[in-house]
């Protein structure tokens, strides 16, 4: 590859999902790197789009545990071992485990939220649109990919609209 | 920019029925205005009797002894039953996979939200003196004072904050796609505006990638499953406010759950009622639709079977058990002075509701938000009847009396539905009331389902902002 080829990014809009699998199904064949595809849509799309490099991953589930143990020692503490101050009444014992499950809750509903927000890179304050952003909005696929300019004819060709833009 | 443009753009395609859903997000509508400018008004009327509650203390209302629980709490486990509508319904739905729920479960969470600012808004009102409020927090206050964590006015605390959190959540995580959907449209029509602006800033970056959606699927079904135990909680909670004394008819094993269905039930009318408005005032015929009316309708007998099964036991109990105290407020509520009322929350919350919607007619949108309104003032009913019945007929005898709600409480109670609306108005002129990924992704599965073994399925698109 060349430096220039190397630099671009190639975007292509599609209306239907056998486009995007024939397009997808081509591009394997090609030299594009399956880390640097992305497909993005207005809903989520089934798995078997993916390339067979591109595992997802979620720890929402492991981290809300792990939220929830935290939350759970930490109304446990405030409720039991909180710094002795006036007027404090003495703990007996069937209302810690309430609010030991409101901890536990609090904790993993937090965690959940943080780690979902995380996984997506989010939040992303300096976010700049891509070019096709509103063909998202309107319920369409888009595909982009590193790769090389004369290979817009080969993959993408049931495309609506292409694009090619220097890489970031 | 160096790049070629294979295809100039996208054909302008017809208009679809999400224009109906976004409608009231692309500018002034005269109902919502009009909506908006009354809820206000009684907003208005809030903070006037609320200031002059405080003003000239908590003596303006009608609570005196042995009556120091009125108005305020019972319509705080009102608000705090009505909240139940939303997450705890949409979680139990989407963990169930109801493929009826899509155009359900904004508008219904939105409700346990607003319901919930609502309904923790009371115990401040009723504190009369809201500034000291932090004493009830665990945090080192000035008089050195700690929450005491036996008490269940405590518990409510953490409860309410963990339901409000977990629902505010949950009602978020869900928005970021349509957020980003309507970021994408107003940056393509008007990039400088403030809606443009607004949603850039709500989308929080969202782009729609394998991984996003993967993590966010993953997150609302563990918030789901989370959300289910704590609305429980929280409901139970409240009624042990009234269980854990040994006021007659107040100290009762079966509250919680007797509480819960309750809140249900009382939730399910709210958001029958809600959802009619919303289908007549937005034109949403297509989403919601008399399907989602009828099954939604079915939901809400089986909760009026329930909660009338619960009713009975409750009484039945107290009756056999002859007990004096609780005879005595029993007698109240059967042939007493209360008994207008409870005969009313019985015609209200077991008779209209069962003969209405046994019939598919009755579950019709139009007769089912009827009902569900019967159902909300019986529901209140229920709350006032518990709440004040057993104070005005104490286990103390010499203590007995009676309330009569002042004008100030009256105010509060009729504004408090106004702050409601106006928090409901102000949500439905930025944020699609139905989901409209959630929408779309429930079509693709249904043509999916239809296109297996013929051909692919094909994703519907939308118009474009010119």
């Amino acid at each position: 590859m060349t430096k220039k080829q190397q630099a671009t990014r190639l975007y292509a809009v599609f209306e239907e999902l056998p486009q995007v699998r024939r397009a997808l199904k081509h591009l394997g064949t090609d030299n594009a790197e399956p880390n640097n595809l992305e497909i993005r849509s207005m809903i989520p799309l089934s798995e078997d789009l993916m390339p067979d490099a591109t595992e997802l991953r979620s720890r929402v589930p492991l981290l809300a545990i792990l939220g929830g143990i935290l939350g759970g020692f930490g109304a446990y503490f405030l409720g039991t071992h909180a710094p002795t101050i006036g007027s404090q009444a003495t703990m007996s014992g069937p209302p810690v485990a309430i609010f030991i499950f409101e901890g536990v809750a609090l904790g993993a509903v937090l965690f959940s939220f943080a780690t979902v927000l995380t996984e997506c890179g989010m939040p992303r304050l300096r976010w700049k649109p891509d070019p096709f952003d509103h063909h998202i909005a309107a319920g369409r696929i888009v595909v982009s990919v590193d790769t090389t300019e004369d290979a817009i004819n080969d993959w993408a060709a049931d495309a609506m609209a292409t694009e090619v833009l220097p890489r970031d | 920019m160096s790049g070629q443009i294979h295809s100039s753009g996208i054909k302008p395609t017809e208009q679809t029925p999400e224009s109906q859903l976004l409608k009231p997000l692309g500018g002034p509508q005269p109902g919502l205005i009009l909506g908006s400018l009354v809820t206000g008004a009684l907003v208005a009327l809030l903070f006037y009797c609320w200031g002059y509650q405080i003003r000239y203390d908590i003596g303006v209302t009608g609570l005196s002894r042995p009556n120091f629980w009125g108005f305020y709490i019972t319509n705080f486990v009102f608000w705090i039953g009505i909240s139940h509508a939303g997450t705890l319904i949409s979680a139990i739905l989407r963990v169930t996979g109801a493929e009826w729920r899509r155009p359900v479960t904004r508008c219904a969470e939105a409700i346990t939200v607003f319901a919930l600012c609502v309904g923790g808004l009371l115990p401040l009102i009723h504190l009369g003196r809201p500034w000291l409020f932090y004493y009830m927090m665990p945090i080192p206050s000035r008089n050195l004072l700690w929450p005491n964590f036996n008490s269940p006015l405590v518990w409510d605390i953490l409860a309410i904050t963990t339901y409000l959190t977990g629902s505010v959540l949950y009602l978020a995580l869900p928005l970021l796609p349509d957020f980003a959907i309507l970021r994408d449209r107003n940056l393509r029509s008007n990039p400088s505006g403030f809606r443009a602006r607004l949603y850039s800033l709500l989308a929080a970056g969202w782009r729609g990638t394998p991984q996003q959606w993967h993590s966010l699927e993953q997150g609302i079904r563990v918030m789901a499953i989370i959300i289910i135990p704590v609305a429980v909680s929280v409901h139970t909670i409240v009624s042990w406010d009234f269980a854990m004394t040994l006021q007659p008819m107040w100290h009762s094993t079966i509250f919680g759950p007797y509480f819960v269905v309750g809140a249900i039930y009382s939730g399910i009318a709210m958001l029958l009622v809600t959802m009619y408005i919303l289908r007549r005032g937005l034109g949403l015929q297509q989403y919601l639709s008399d399907a989602v009316f009828n099954n939604l309708s079915l939901l809400f007998i089986a909760m009026a079977l329930i909660w009338a099964y619960f009713t009975f036991a409750e009484h039945l109990t107290v009756f056999y058990g002859n007990e004096h105290a609780e005879m005595a407020v029993y007698n109240e509520r059967i042939s007493g002075q209360f008994a207008p009322y409870f005969w009313t929350m019985i015609v209200l919350n077991i008779a209209v509701p069962v003969f209405v919607l046994a019939f598919r007619a009755g579950r019709k949108p139009l007769a089912s938000a009827l009902v569900g309104i019967g159902v909300i003032i019986g529901m209140w009913l229920e709350r006032y009847i518990i709440v004040v019945g057993t104070l005005s007929v104490p286990r103390l005898a010499y203590t007995s009396g009676g309330y009569q709600p002042s004008w100030v409480e009256i105010g509060i109670m009729i504004s408090l539905f106004g702050l409601f609306g106006f928090l409901y108005f102000m949500f439905l002129q930025f944020a699609p009331i139905v989901s409209i990924w959630e929408v779309r992704e429930g079509e693709h599965i249904a043509h999916l389902g239809k296109a297996i073994g013929t051909s692919e399925p094909m994703l519907r698109t939308m118009p474009e902002e010119s």
